[in-house]
């Protein structure tokens, strides 16, 4: 057998195979995940769907006469780890090779919307009959039951429509529309978390009895399950929770705090007795620590308004980072308010855990991209690669899995049974600069140690 | 069907609200969790919100919600005695589940090396703030600290105004990678024969979900995203609008969709500025025009209902979807067509209505066999029913404050 593109060896799902068909965001970000930690994932892709499916980085797509690749960092960060070939469903020979594709394949992985996958004739049925113990995940946004199965829609719709947003805000918005959750598009990537969830879930169960199964996975369901502490607030006591800003009933400090620089914050929360006593020592005790209106977290409590007010006199004249190591240091739970030159730039612990790490795109050279949030001792996952260009491994898929000929393999191109690889242009650099990213990072701009906090 | 995905593990659960989640997760999918807390109860029975505001141990509603599928038992882990009766729950277990401070367990004689010679079989899993690792390690955390270190929390609310927490949404977050990397442990596990430990920082779970906003989209364009108050940052026609009864949340990012959009939109309105070329293609590129396709969209949003525009933009593919609140969420059709809503009967709390499956598995299904523990509830048949613990060694144990 000859060497797998990705080396999988050592790490903890080596031996399993994926097919997976995604767009969008929860499920590449999952297939990312699958590959990380060693299944091989093979997208199975379609020339028709090339500028849904490869051109998510957009404006880099096809259009722009570039050629559809991931090389981007947000793509890199979505998708990787994985592997492609072109294989047309739609044709009668390109089914074949599908079918024979699913035989030696574990799961069969789709965020596609309900009515495409159909289309396609990826119905756990159909599967099914090909390989009893398939098993088969399917994440469109609201599942693939109900009365809403059939809309095809962004993550960021789904979040609003489970009330979540009612909690977002500053006080005095009680009673206005809400704020979005902005750039943070975190409801997306819950699915990608469940999928991987379910999808482990699934083979443990078929390692036990033999069984594989359909799951059919709902974003708007499973946003709704996290939400069970405010859900049961409404049933058992009729209340909503309005807009609080960064208030906590259990807390007190507890907010995001201004310092010094523009739009710089730092957040703050103290818990407890011993937090407390934590954070008069990192304020170096002034006077209005030793107040009875803020001696008991009760008190703290109902004075918050002026005890919010004195301590963003202490952070207002500093700098975030010295804000939070001197809170940190003393046992107080705060952090600046970071942004994505932060994360890059000054967060030390990202650098010393190596979170970004880097990776082979297949023709550009190494860039940076994000690693993997889990860190097992004997099996660990990486991220190695970046996501493969369309049809960049039907030779592997094709003639090693498969066991074609080079003449077989021709043949099929040439009936459309199977897409050919779209080469990388050579001429193509990334408009941004994923090839210079190790510059950036290793630039000279101080780091927070070697700050002078006085300056 | 034939049984949960999950059942014959066994999961020794001691998280708080940074790993709880996951815990949960496994639980609801068939691992017997035994959540094990000190005598007294653990501390997310402190955390609100309390069945009728009520705050003592047995009627967190935190805790309830948290701890489905799990039984419970306790045990003092800082006495002997307490240490030596959780050996023993160790050699029946598959994992340990924990969230205490990187070191705290080693210093209690209990710590990875210590738990592998007694069962060299068993996942440690341990989620903390920031890692086992590094500069940071020892720091603590909350759900606010953590959203706002990640990044996401920048984002959030507007632009001259702090950044906002989203309440919750961390800790589901490492929840999610604590339970992804157990399963992962326990699935390798057979090939090399022993368990392992796993690490999960929060703050790297939060991190890794940046890749729309955070650091990847600061070296894609060298921009440090602002927060967009109602609107998805640097997008246009990606938000929140304003309708005739609330609001609805529209992204109509794809070329398509904004074309049906203006189409209908002009139905309604009658002007046909929305029309025009200069509008077309992707999000991104209508943001250069924010201010006036703000206005065009919310002439036509705010004559309409949030029914009206939901039912009809899934009819004309374009995304609208309503800003309901949590009396919507439990009436929603679709959720109700797919049983979403289970409900299960405390002892304290009558019976009240759960969140269900975040998946529907057809062989190995999602289901919620008994609500979360009373303290210790599950002791005697835990310790002396499975351990083989007497009477005289649970009075002891109870005597000398180790259960």
């Amino acid at each position: 057998m000859a060497e797998r593109p990705i080396d999988m060896t050592g790490r903890p799902l080596d031996g399993v195979r994926i097919l997976s068909f995604t767009a969008g965001i929860a499920g590449p970000f999952g297939a990312r995940l699958l590959g990380a930690l060693g299944a091989e994932v093979i997208r199975v892709a379609s020339k028709k769907r090339i500028t849904a499916d490869f051109s998510y980085s957009a404006p880099w797509g096809p259009e722009l006469g570039l050629i559809p690749d991931f090389k981007g960092p947000t793509g890199a960060s979505q998708w990787g780890e994985d592997q492609c070939v072109g294989i047309e469903l739609t044709t009668p020979t390109g089914r074949e090779v599908f079918e024979k594709l699913v035989k030696v394949s574990d799961v069969v992985y789709m965020s596609y919307a309900t009515g495409a996958a159909r289309s396609l004739g990826l119905q756990y049925e159909r599967l099914r009959e090909i390989k009893r113990d398939i098993i088969v995940i399917h994440m469109p946004a609201f599942g693939t039951t109900g009365p809403l199965a059939d809309y095809a829609t962004w993550g960021f719709n789904v979040g609003p429509m489970t009330g979540l947003i009612a909690g977002i805000g500053y006080p005095d918005m009680e009673g206005a529309y809400g704020l979005s959750v902005g750039g943070s598009t975190f409801t997306d990537f819950m699915g990608g978390f469940a999928g991987v969830t379910a999808v482990l879930a699934a083979l443990h169960h078929r390692k036990k009895t033999g069984e594989g199964q359909y799951i059919q996975q709902s974003l708007y369901d499973l946003t709704a399950a996290f939400l069970g502490p405010a859900i049961l607030d409404y049933v058992a006591n009729g209340r909503v929770a309005g807009p609080v800003g960064n208030r906590s009933p259990y807390a007190a400090p507890h907010g995001v705090y201004r310092c010094r620089g523009e739009d710089r914050w730092c957040a703050i929360a103290v818990r407890s007795d011993a937090e407390w006593e934590g954070f008069c020592r990192a304020v170096e005790n002034p006077d209005w620590v030793s107040d009875s209106r803020f001696a008991t977290l009760r008190n703290r409590l109902e004075n918050q308004d002026d005890l919010d007010r004195l301590v963003e006199e202490f952070t207002s004249d500093r700098d975030p980072y010295e804000v939070m190591f001197l809170m940190q240091e003393q046992g107080v739970p705060a952090s600046v308010a970071q942004n994505g030159d932060d994360l890059l730039m000054s967060d030390l612990q990202l650098k010393a855990r190596n979170f970004f790490t880097t990776v082979e795109s297949y023709r550009e050279g190494p860039y940076y991209t994000y690693g993997v949030p889990v860190k097992l001792s004997a099996t660990p996952a990486k991220v190695t690669v970046g996501s493969a260009s369309f049809g960049q491994h039907n030779d592997y898929v094709l003639k090693q899995l498969l066991g074609m000929t080079d003449a077989e393999v021709e043949n099929l191109i040439e009936v459309g049974a199977v897409s050919a690889p779209i080469p990388v242009n050579p001429e193509y650099r990334s408009r941004t600069l994923a090839n210079r990213w190790t510059g950036r990072l290793g630039s000279s701009l101080p780091r927070p140690h070697e700050l002078k906090w006085s300056d | 069907m034939s049984g949960q995905a999950l059942s014959g593990f066994r999961v020794l659960d001691m998280a708080d609200e940074m790993g709880v989640y996951g815990a949960k997760l496994l639980a609801d999918l068939g691992a017997d969790v035994v959540r094990v807390e000190p005598p007294g109860g653990d501390s997310t029975r402190r955390r609100g919100p309390f069945f009728k505001d009520d705050p003592t141990p047995e009627r967190s509603l935190y805790f309830m919600a948290m701890n489905t599928n799990k039984r419970g038992v306790t045990l003092n882990l800082e006495t002997r005695a307490g240490q030596d009766l959780f050996k023993k729950l160790v050699k029946t277990a598959d994992v340990v589940y924990e969230t205490f401070p990187v070191g705290y367990m080693a210093s209690l004689g209990l710590g990875y090396k210590d738990l592998k010679s007694i069962n060299p079989k068993l996942v440690v899993t341990s989620v903390t703030p920031f890692g086992q690792t590094g500069p940071y390690r020892n720091w603590k955390t909350t759900d606010l600290v953590s959203w706002m270190a990640s990044g996401h929390g920048y984002l959030v609310g507007l632009p001259d105004r702090p950044p906002l927490n989203v309440p919750d949404v961390a800790f589901t977050y490492s929840g999610y990678s604590g339970a992804i990397g157990t399963l992962s442990a326990l699935w390798a596990r057979d090939k090399i024969g022993v368990g392992q430990q796993v690490d999960v920082p929060v703050h790297e779970s939060l991190v890794s979900i940046t890749t729309e906003s955070g650091p990847a989209k600061y070296l894609e364009d060298i921009l440090i995203l602002k927060r967009g108050g109602r609107k998805r940052s640097g997008m246009g026609s990606i938000g929140l609008y304003p309708c005739k009864d609330g609001a609805v949340c529209v992204c109509l990012q794809r070329p398509t969709e904004w074309d049906n959009f203006a189409k209908w939109a002009y139905e309604i309105t009658g002007d046909d500025m929305i029309l025009s070329d200069m509008f077309k293609g992707n999000a991104a590129m209508r943001y250069r025009y924010d201010e006036v396709v703000d206005m065009m969209i919310e002439a036509m949003t705010t004559q309409l209902t949030k029914k009206e525009l939901f039912d009809e933009a899934r009819r004309r593919d374009c995304s609208i979807t309503p800003v309901n609140t949590l009396a919507d969420l439990l009436e929603d059709d679709h959720l109700r067509a797919r049983s979403f809503w289970v409900e299960a009967d405390h002892p304290e709390t009558g019976t009240l209505t759960y969140p269900g499956a975040p998946y529907i598995l057809s062989e190995s299904p999602w289901s919620l066999r008994r609500p979360a523990p009373r303290i210790g509830q599950h002791n005697d048949e835990v310790f002396v029913g499975e351990l083989g613990l007497s009477r005289e060694d649970m009075a002891a144990l109870a005597a000398s404050g180790a259960i």
